[in-house]
Parts: C-alpha cells; sequence; structure tokens
C-alpha cells in the first residue's frame, strides 16, 4: 500500500524552492543580494497557503498500515502555518541584512526554508525516529546560519557553541528515545502510549531515566534553564536575522514537537515526567529573568527574554491538558509574532548604526519615533501588558496551569512576569527619556517599515480580539486529545 | 551472572575490550592514543552487532566509524596543533565530575539490570507486514530461511521509513553546503 | 557420509575439507567443526598468502624489468627464482630501527595491524566452486568495509614516525584513499543492484545463471574500480603516498628490516586480492564459459587473479605518476558523477527487467545500451569539462600560477632565445 504522499506538499514546495533559490542565485551571478530572499519568502508563502488546504484534514502518513509516521491534522496545519509566517517575515527582515552583512545570499535563504521544513516535519512527526531526523534537520540548518557571517569572530564562536551543545543534547535525546524504545518495543506515538499505559512496575526507573534524558535533550533546543549555557552567544553571535529565527521558529518548533511526544505518546506516564518539566519551567522563568535584568546588550536581553518565556511556554507542557495546549499555540503565535516585530526593529537600527548596545538606543524616541513607538508595543507585549497580545496570551498559561493543579508553577510565573516588566521598561526608559548621544533623525526603509507596521498591527490585533485565533488554537489541540 | 553459551563468552571478551578501550580514550594522555582508543571501542561495538545477527549494521559501523568518523578524527587532530595538547585537560572540577559519573553509573547500572526489557518477537509468529516489523531482530521469510538483516533494513527505509530517509539525505545536503561554506576559501568576499 | 568421498576429484578442492566437516558434524560436534574449518580456513590463506608473496615478488621484479628493457634478478636461483627467499632473508637480519621521538608503540602496531584487512579481505573471496572460507551474504560491504580501515593503520605509521615525509606521505593516502572509495563504492553499487545480492557467490552463480560476465553489461563501473581500486591501494600511476622523487618512501620511510618488508608484502597482497576481486565482480568468478567443466575452476579463478594482477604491473611500468591535486580532481569530477549516473542507468533497467518479468535474454539489449551509453557519457562529459589532453603544453602554466613569470610569449619557430631576450 502506498501512503498518500499529497500530505506533503508544503515540504515539497519549501524543499523544491530552497533548490530553486540556490540554483538562481548560481546561475546568475549579477543579481542583487537580496532577491534570493526575496525569492525565498515568495517560497514560504506558498507553502504557507499550501499548508491552509490542509485545515480540518486528519490523516496519518503510513507506508505500512499502523506505522503511523507523520500525522496532518490540524495541530500540524496550525505550526506549519505559523512556521511558514515565521519564515516569510525571517526572509524579509533579512534582505537588506544580507545585502549589507553576508555573502552567498542563495545558501542563506535555502536554508531558512530548509529550517522551516525540519521544522515542518517536526510538527507532524508521529514516530521517534522520524521526529528524531526532522529535529536534525531544523539543527544543522541552525548550526549553519548561526555561523553564516564567518568572518566575524562571534559568529564563529556562536556557532562552534552551538554546534558541541547541540551534538551533545542531540546524543542525550536519542539515549533516552532508545531507552523508552527498549521498554516499548515500538518507535510510534500510539504504540508508546498502548505500551505505557499497560506497564509493569519494574519498568519505571527506565521510563524515569528515559525520560529525563528526553527532557535534557529538548531543554537543550529550547534552551530551558539548565541546559541554557549556549544561548546568550548563540543570540548575540549569530546574524541578526537569525537570532531572530533561533527565537521563533527553532522554539515554536521544538515546542510543538515537544507537546506532541509528551501528550500523545508519554500521556500515561504523565506522574512520571509532570515533577520533573515542572521544576525546570520554575527555574527556567526565574532565572531567565533574573540574569535578563544584569544585560547591556540588546541580543543578550533578548536571549534571557526568551529563556523567560520558554519558562512560561514549558508550564503548558507540564499541565498537558487540551486547555493547555490550546493557550500554548496561542502563546507561540503572539510571542512570534512580537518577538518578530522586536527583531526587525533591531535590524533595522543594527542596519543603520551597527550596533546592539541598549545604550545606543539612547534617544531613539526623538530619532526615529516610529522605531521606538514600535519597540515600545513589543516589549509590552512581552512583559504581558494589557491590550497587548502578551497579557492574553500568557494569562490563558497560567490559567491552564493553575487548572491543571500546577497552582504554585502559576504564582511563580507571575512573579517571574514582574520581575521581566522592569527590564523591559528600562530599554524604553533610554530610548524615551536619555537624550540621544547621536544626533539626527534616520528613516527606516519602506519595506521594513510596513512589515514592523503588520507586525505591530498584529500584537495590537491578538491582545485586543484573540477570539479568532484562540478558536483557531483549540481546534488544533483538541486533536491532540481526542482518543 | 551466569555464562549459558558461546556467544556470551564473546560477548563479555567484547565488552570488556570494549570499556577498557573507553577508559584508554579518557585516560591517555596523547590526543592520538585517546582517538585510536576510540576506534578500537566502535570496532568492537561492530562485533556485538554481529552477535546481534545484526551483520549489516556492524559492518556499517566499520565503515563508518573505522574508516570515516575515525580518519577525521585524526585529520582534525593532526591539523591542530598535537603537541599542544598533551597533558591532563581536567581542572578543578575533576571530584565534582567523579562524584557526578559514578551516580550516573550507578544509577544507569541498577536500571538496565532492573527493568524487564522488551524482547524480539520471535520472528515466526509475526505477520510479515505489520507495526511489529519495526523491532526485528532476525526474520524469517515465509520459507523458513533466516532473511538476513540487509534486506529487512532495505525493506523499512524504503517502505515505513521512507519520508525520514529521504530526510536524512536533506539533513546531509545542509551539512554540506554549511561545511563548504564555512571552510572554503574567501577569494570571493567582498569586504 | 564417507570422509574421503572424491578427495581425488581435483576439481574442487573442497570436497575433503566438506567431508572431514561433514563428518564432524554427523558426530555431533559442532563447535569443534567450527573451529576446525575456520582453522583449515586460516591456513589455506596464510599458505596461499606465503607462496603468493614470494612468487609474485619475482614475477613483479621480472616483468617490470622486461617493460623497461632490464633482465631483472637473474642470479639466484635459476631464472632468480630464489630472488625473493634471498630477500627476505635479508630484511630479516636487519636492524629494526625505531625513531627515538616517535610514538613506539603506535609505530611498532601499524605494520601489524595493516596484514588484519588484507587476510580479512580474503577471507570471503571464492577461490573456486565452493572454496569460500565465509560467504558472508554481505560480502561485498565486508570488503569495502575491512578495506576502509586501512588508511588509519597508514596514518598510524606516518604519525608515529614522526617525520615530515611520512606524515605527508599518510595525509596524500588519506586523501586519496577517501576521495576514490566513494567511486569504487559507486561502482560495485552497480553490480549490486544489478545482481540483486551481496554475497560474492551469489553474483558469481547470477553470471553462471545468465550466461554473462558482468563486463559485458557493466562496462562503466569495470572501468571506475579499475582506476579506483588501484588508487585505493596506492600502486601506480596512484603511488603518490610513497612518490620517492618527491616524499622519500612515504609512510614508511622510517620503517626498516621485516617492518618495511611487511608493508610490501601487504602492497603486493591487496593488488593480488583485488585481481581476484575483478574475477569475481566482472569476470564470473571462477565460472568461465563452460571451461569450469575440464579445468578445475580454482586454476580458471587463479588465471584471473593473476591476469588481474598483470594488468597493475603493467600499469606500473608504463604509466607515469599523478599529481596529487589531478588524481583527486579526476575522482570527484569525473569518477563520480560518471559512477552516479550508471547506478541510475543499472537502477532502471533492473526495475523494467522486474517489472516485465522479462526472461534473462533482455540482458543483451541492456549491455547494447550501456556500452553505447559509456561511450556517449565519457566523450559528452569531457566535452562538457572541456578537458583537453595536456601533452604538449602551450604555455608554462605551473609557474605562470605562481605568479613568477606573468608573461611568456608563446615559442615561435625562433625559439626561446628570441623571445627571451635581455630587454634593451
Amino acid at each position: 500500500m502506498n501512503p498518500d504522499y499529497s500530505l506533503l506538499i508544503p515540504e515539497y514546495i519549501l524543499a523544491v524552492w530552497a533548490a530553486l533559490v540556490v540554483a538562481v542565485d548560481v546561475m546568475m551571478p549579477k543579481l542583487r543580494r537580496d532577491v534570493p530572499a526575496y525569492l525565498a519568502a515568495l517560497g514560504a508563502l506558498a507553502a504557507g497557503i499550501a499548508s491552509v488546504l490542509y485545515i480540518d484534514v486528519n490523516k496519518g502518513f503510513e507506508a505500512i498500515p499502523g506505522v503511523t509516521i507523520m500525522h496532518v491534522d490540524d495541530y500540524t496545519t496550525y505550526m506549519r502555518v505559523l512556521l511558514c509566517g515565521i519564515a516569510v517575515f525571517i526572509l524579509l527582515m533579512s534582505a537588506q541584512f544580507v545585502r549589507m552583512r553576508l555573502s552567498h545570499a542563495g545558501e542563506y535563504s535555502a536554508i531558512v526554508l530548509v529550517a522551516t521544513l525540519g521544522g515542518m516535519l517536526m510538527v507532524e512527526g508521529t514516530e521517534l525516529i522520524t521526529s528524531w531526523i526532522a529535529l536534525e534537520l531544523l539543527s544543522f540548518c541552525f548550526y549553519t546560519l548561526v555561523s553564516f557571517a564567518r568572518r566575524e569572530l562571534r559568529s564563529n564562536e556562536a556557532g562552534l557553541k552551538y554546534m558541541l551543545l547541540g551534538a551533545f543534547s542531540t546524543a542525550l535525546f536519542l539515549y533516552g528515545l532508545s531507552l523508552i524504545y527498549g521498554v516499548t518495543g515500538t518507535t510510534t506515538y500510539d504504540g508508546i502510549a498502548a505500551a505505557l499505559s499497560n506497564r509493569g512496575e519494574d519498568l519505571t526507573l527506565a521510563l524515569v531515566v528515559g525520560f529525563v534524558f528526553i527532557i535534557a535533550g529538548l531543554g537543550f533546543k529550547v534552551a530551558a534553564v539548565p541546559f541554557h549555557m549556549y544561548t546568550p552567544d548563540a543570540y548575540q553571535g549569530a546574524p541578526l536575522p537569525i537570532t531572530a529565527m533561533l527565537s521563533t521558529t527553532s522554539k515554536a518548533a521544538a515546542f510543538a514537537l515537544f507537546f506532541r511526544l509528551f501528550t500523545t505518546a508519554f500521556l500515561p506516564a504523565h506522574e512520571e515526567w509532570k515533577w520533573m518539566i515542572a521544576l525546570i519551567a520554575a527555574v527556567t522563568m526565574m532565572w531567565g529573568n533574573l540574569v535578563a535584568l544584569q544585560q547591556t546588550n540588546l541580543r543578550r536581553l533578548f536571549a534571557y527574554s526568551s529563556i523567560g518565556q520558554v519558562g512560561f511556554m514549558l508550564i503548558a507542557v507540564a499541565a498537558a491538558t487540551q486547555d493547555a495546549g490550546s493557550s500554548l499555540l496561542f502563546h507561540m503565535a503572539g510571542y512570534a509574532v512580537t518577538n518578530l516585530a522586536a527583531f526587525t526593529i533591531i535590524v533595522v537600527f543594527f542596519n543603520r548604526e551597527g550596533s546592539d548596545e541598549i545604550a545606543d538606543l539612547a534617544g531613539l524616541a526623538e530619532r526615529q519615533p516610529f522605531l521606538a513607538l514600535a519597540m515600545v508595543t513589543a516589549l509590552f507585549s512581552l512583559a504581558g501588558m494589557p491590550l497587548f497580545a502578551g497579557f492574553f496570551t500568557k494569562f490563558m498559561l497560567f490559567v491552564s496551569g493553575w487548572d491543571a493543579g500546577l497552582e504554585w508553577l502559576s504564582g511563580v510565573a507571575v512573579v517571574a512576569s514582574l520581575i521581566s516588566l522592569y527590564y523591559y521598561l528600562m530599554v524604553i526608559r533610554q530610548m524615551y527619556v536619555i537624550a540621544p548621544r547621536v544626533p539626527g533623525r534616520f528613516r527606516t526603509p519602506a519595506l521594513l517599515w510596513g512589515v514592523i507596521a503588520v507586525l505591530v498591527v498584529g500584537v495590537f490585533f491578538l491582545g485586543i480580539w484573540p477570539a479568532p485565533l484562540l478558536d483557531a488554537a483549540d481546534t488544533a489541540a483538541a486533536f491532540l486529545f481526542r482518543a | 551472572m551466569q555464562i549459558h553459551s558461546t556467544e556470551q563468552v564473546v560477548f563479555y571478551l567484547l565488552a570488556v575490550v570494549a570499556v577498557a578501550a573507553a577508559l584508554g580514550v579518557v585516560f591517555a594522555q596523547d590526543i592520538i592514543h585517546s582517538a585510536l582508543f576510540l576506534v578500537v571501542t566502535l570496532i568492537l561495538t561492530a562485533g556485538v552487532y554481529v552477535l546481534l545477527s545484526a551483520e549489516f549494521l556492524s559492518l556499517v559501523q566499520v565503515l563508518v566509524y573505522g574508516g570515516g568518523v575515525s580518519i577525521l578524527v585524526m585529520f582534525a587532530v593532526m591539523i591542530t596543533r598535537v603537541r599542544d595538547a598533551r597533558g591532563p585537560l581536567d581542572g578543578a572540577q575533576k571530584p565534582i565530575a567523579i562524584v557526578a559519573g559514578l551516580a550516573i553509573v550507578t544509577v544507569l547500572v541498577l536500571m538496565i539490570s532492573r527493568t524487564e526489557w522488551q524482547q524480539a518477537i520471535p520472528a515466526v509468529n509475526r505477520p510479515d507486514e505489520s507495526p511489529v516489523r519495526v523491532q526485528r531482530v532476525i526474520t524469517q521469510t515465509d520459507k523458513g530461511q533466516l532473511m538476513s538483516d540487509t534486506d529487512a533494513i532495505g525493506h523499512d527505509l524504503f517502505t515505513t521509513f521512507a519520508v525520514p530517509f529521504e530526510v536524512a539525505s536533506l539533513v546531509l545536503l545542509v551539512a554540506l553546503v554549511g561545511a563548504i561554506y564555512l571552510a572554503r576559501g574567501e577569494e570571493d568576499e567582498v569586504t | 557420509m564417507n570422509v574421503l568421498a572424491n578427495w581425488w576429484d581435483l576439481r574442487s578442492l573442497a570436497n575433503p575439507v566438506n567431508g572431514l566437516l561433514g563428518w564432524l558434524r554427523d558426530k555431533g560436534w559442532d563447535e569443534i567443526a567450527y573451529i576446525v574449518s575456520g582453522s583449515i580456513g586460516a591456513a589455506a590463506i596464510g599458505l596461499f598468502l606465503g607462496v603468493a608473496m614470494l612468487a609474485l615478488i619475482w614475477v613483479e621484479r621480472r616483468v617490470i624489468a622486461r617493460i623497461q628493457i632490464r633482465r631483472g634478478p637473474n642470479r639466484v636461483g635459476p631464472q632468480g627464482l630464489l630472488q625473493p627467499v634471498a630477500d627476505a632473508i635479508k630484511l630479516m637480519q636487519k636492524e629494526s630501527l625505531t625513531p627515538r621521538l616517535g610514538d613506539k608503540w603506535v609505530f611498532w602496531l601499524a605494520p601489524l595491524l595493516l596484514f588484519i584487512p588484507t587476510v580479512l579481505t580474503l577471507g570471503v573471496v571464492p577461490f573456486g566452486d565452493g572454496m569460500t572460507v565465509a560467504d558472508l551474504n554481505v560480502g561485498v560491504l565486508f570488503i569495502i568495509a575491512v578495506g576502509s580501515v586501512m588508511p588509519l593503520v597508514v596514518f598510524m605509521a606516518g604519525w608515529s614516525s614522526n617525520n615530515k615525509y611520512s606524515l605527508l606521505g599518510a595525509m596524500r593516502t588519506i586523501a586519496m584513499v577517501l576521495s576514490y572509495e566513494l567511486p569504487a563504492v559507486i561502482s560495485l553499487l552497480s553490480v549490486v543492484v544489478l545482481t540483486g545480492s551481496m554475497q560474492l557467490g551469489e553474483i558469481i552463480n547470477f553470471q553462471k545463471d545468465h550466461n554473462t560476465w558482468n563486463v559485458f553489461l557493466l562496462p562503466l563501473p569495470f572501468a571506475i574500480y579499475l582506476i579506483a581500486s588501484l588508487a585505493e591501494i596506492g600502486r601506480s600511476p596512484y603511488d603518490i603516498a610513497e612518490a620517492e622523487s618527491e616524499i622519500v618512501a612515504g609512510y614508511h620511510t622510517e620503517y626498516s628490516g621485516m617492518k618495511f618488508g611487511l608493508f610490501y608484502a601487504v602492497e603486493l597482497a591487496n593488488a593480488l586480492i583485488i585481481g581476484g576481486l575483478f574475477a569475481v565482480f566482472f569476470f564470473g568468478g571462477w565460472w568461465t564459459y563452460y571451461l569450469d567443466v575440464i579445468i578445475p575452476s580454482w586454476v580458471l579463478f587463479f588465471v584471473k587473479m593473476l591476469l588481474g594482477y598483470w594488468l597493475f604491473v603493467w600499469a606500473r611500468g608504463t604509466v607515469p605518476r599523478l599529481r596529487i591535486d589531478q588524481s583527486l580532481k579526476f575522482s570527484w569530477q569525473f569518477l563520480v558523477p560518471m559512477g552516479l549516473l550508471n547506478v541510475v542507468l543499472v537502477a532502471f533497467e533492473v526495475a523494467l527487467w522486474y517489472q516485465l518479468d522479462a526472461p534473462g535474454i533482455i540482458l543483451a539489449p541492456f549491455a547494447v545500451i550501456n556500452w553505447l551509453l559509456t561511450a556517449g557519457l565519457i566523450v559528452g562529459y569531457v566535452r562538457l569539462l572541456k578537458l583537453e589532453h595536456t601533452q604538449t603544453p602551450r604555455r608554462l602554466t605551473l609557474t605562470e600560477d605562481v605568479g613568477i613569470v606573468t608573461h611568456v610569449p608563446a615559442p615561435s619557430a625562433a625559439g626561446y632565445s628570441a623571445a627571451g631576450g635581455s630587454p634593451a
């Protein structure tokens, strides 16, 4: 029996388009170096549109009946569209940056597309080997992308650290998977769930060790706290749009995998891993937000802020209920939009000034009021102020944690959220209160102005009228718990 | 621990030497010796695969690790200056590392000995096209003769795991592009 | 079962061995039978290697001498036949030096380890009908895997000598083997796809069943494997790892006495084995169009093996050594793409064959197609790459590339003296 290959059309589009972009770049050496990025953005858009066609499809991809290695459902569709959207914005903000600072624009854009492809496969994988190889695809793309500015020592350092720790975490993850396979005798999520629900008592230790390794491996990928050491360096060293991508695509895909794996395959053993993830979540959000207080570099600040956000998102994984799922998906979308807005602003500023220190933002409100205003929007959203996207998404997350019996964790999250407000306000103070060091206004390029405007509108939209997206997230999450 | 068969004798022989070589990797003062010990460990692992009737896997292990990875390690060692890397590389964290290592070993040994692992289902009782095909160690064809693991791996790779297999080629492609981009000369760079 | 049944039948030397083993199994001593068969195989391989070494050294030196219009060794024994023995005795007497600053352990281990892949490979070679020590079902992969460990040993030798020439030789070997392993594997992949088995015995049976030699069906893999295996075992024209005019003797510069002898012996043995593998993969192994009914199959195999070996000696005597960059470029730009194209082609043919459920005669049109495509591919690809043969350089490329000579006028009829005259 042949599997339904038509389920993977968005993936085909991305793969073929990536090859196309490289080919165009090779065949036309005279091409301006921002063209491949725009071309690739078109591809990501096409893949996103193709993904939309799969709304309400609920079908497994199985070559042999019973071995479902991938599953296309609303959860997949939601994440596919989100990842493609992120890729479009990343590529748009990359175009000018690449033209100014990087060589080999074709390869760069193609690898961004392939990374998105890897993320999509991570989302839909329902079999350990498939999910793992997809995770590897994403990781390899990022190893390359992070060190793409190969003339900058910082980028090299970031790439090296990211790759070494990434390889190490992959080994941990794989060892955990092999333990689970040894205990359950199958690699499909359904099979694992079935095996776990009628296991004997003697399996507990192996299961717990397996979970520890898997959580450690995934913890590296999402940058949860004991495993976050590479994050600030990687964020600071990577080319700026790639930093944005690290904080969005990588996190969204890894969390999608995390959540699907733990709520479909490992749900019968919920008691075994709940406390681990809850503990990591608490440590992550406190640590990330506290260390962020001391940062002077904008990118390192965002690195620690993203670590804090990871802590919030881990609440949903620990809770592992349908509400938690929908709030996780919703928060991921809100976080992606907000972070993309913030990073587009930083890209504009960096293209212009070549600096990403917080101190250099001084007086941005005078020099470029639009950027400053957009930045304030993004930061308020990240901090979780009402009216902005972040408030509602975080609120949903905390409530779902509370409902799932993790009251203390939601309490910690509120405290951490309050702490985060402080350092976001410090950035705003820098922009609005301190006088500019360099006088003179500057303009935002039209395209990036448009991108920022769209994203800011998105932040407000999600904050004021969240119902449509929340409904979508709820439908998507329902698919994981349909059994 | 009781010894029942020749296979077990061979296994313990392989295992002891492999672990000894692994210790050699860690404790050797000379990085080249470490690398050579690593090769020994990896090739003995291939021997364990043979005991599991996974000849294909064992030979791939020899090919990839004995012939590929070890050579890369050697190249890397040779290109970085070997003479500077002599001497122990451990620091003040040594006691902590020892404690942590011993703890992990204890937990793993406990886990391995306590757990009742899944056994391979006898091949005869297994339908040809079923989910449990994946967990085969040795498969029998309906003629009753042993199906080699080469056939089994080939079958699985091109039916059940066709898509991951293709994704693996994408991974390699990205790694290749990235490696070439990062490593090649800079004559075309615009400063 | 009669232990001595058909022991006199020279067509298969395996008869007495099989008889003995069958007798042991009948007695229920399975493990003893296992050990005995292993010992007999090992003894046979050892004997074969010893005899072949001594003979081949003589053959090689005499043939090379004839090619170079010399006489070669002819003093020790009739026609110099005992020369290899004398050489061996000399090597054993020599002092075995160890570099003081070298890595003693690795230095000692390398020549010993180098022998292991060679002997292991011989274990799967079918010397005749039923005369294989172990006909593994992953035989082809076994040969590739075992052979792939060789560069590591070479590296050990080169590195432990603590000598720049040794290290350079080792680096060159590794670069060569890495580059040429790929085309070799790809060409063998064509064979495996066509015959549908990785078992050497099955590959021979395929050729027997279809009354053909693979070389008729797969000309391109044959050519690629010939070149690639030549490079892998580092014989000329690919002996750049030990190019005496550039890096003394490469990785075995520091070795003396019997340790050097081992390197030398392994080189010869590898050449011989590759000759045997040629026979198996492309020339029907011991099967030779019904000749094997009259002539013992192992004789046929040895003849083919030696012919393959002779090809190598011939190449050594006549082809000049390549530069390292030329040879690497040739592998990556020419052999690898050609081999890949061929694998695709063969895979299509085999798929067609299975789909149509056609009789074996369909191989005949395939053979014609393959030969035509091979010719077309080679010509077309050479055109595409704009490769020209550079027998007569039109300009001093090397010096120009280095930047010493920026402009050299073409040699005219008047000669260089006029063109290169002092600037006035």
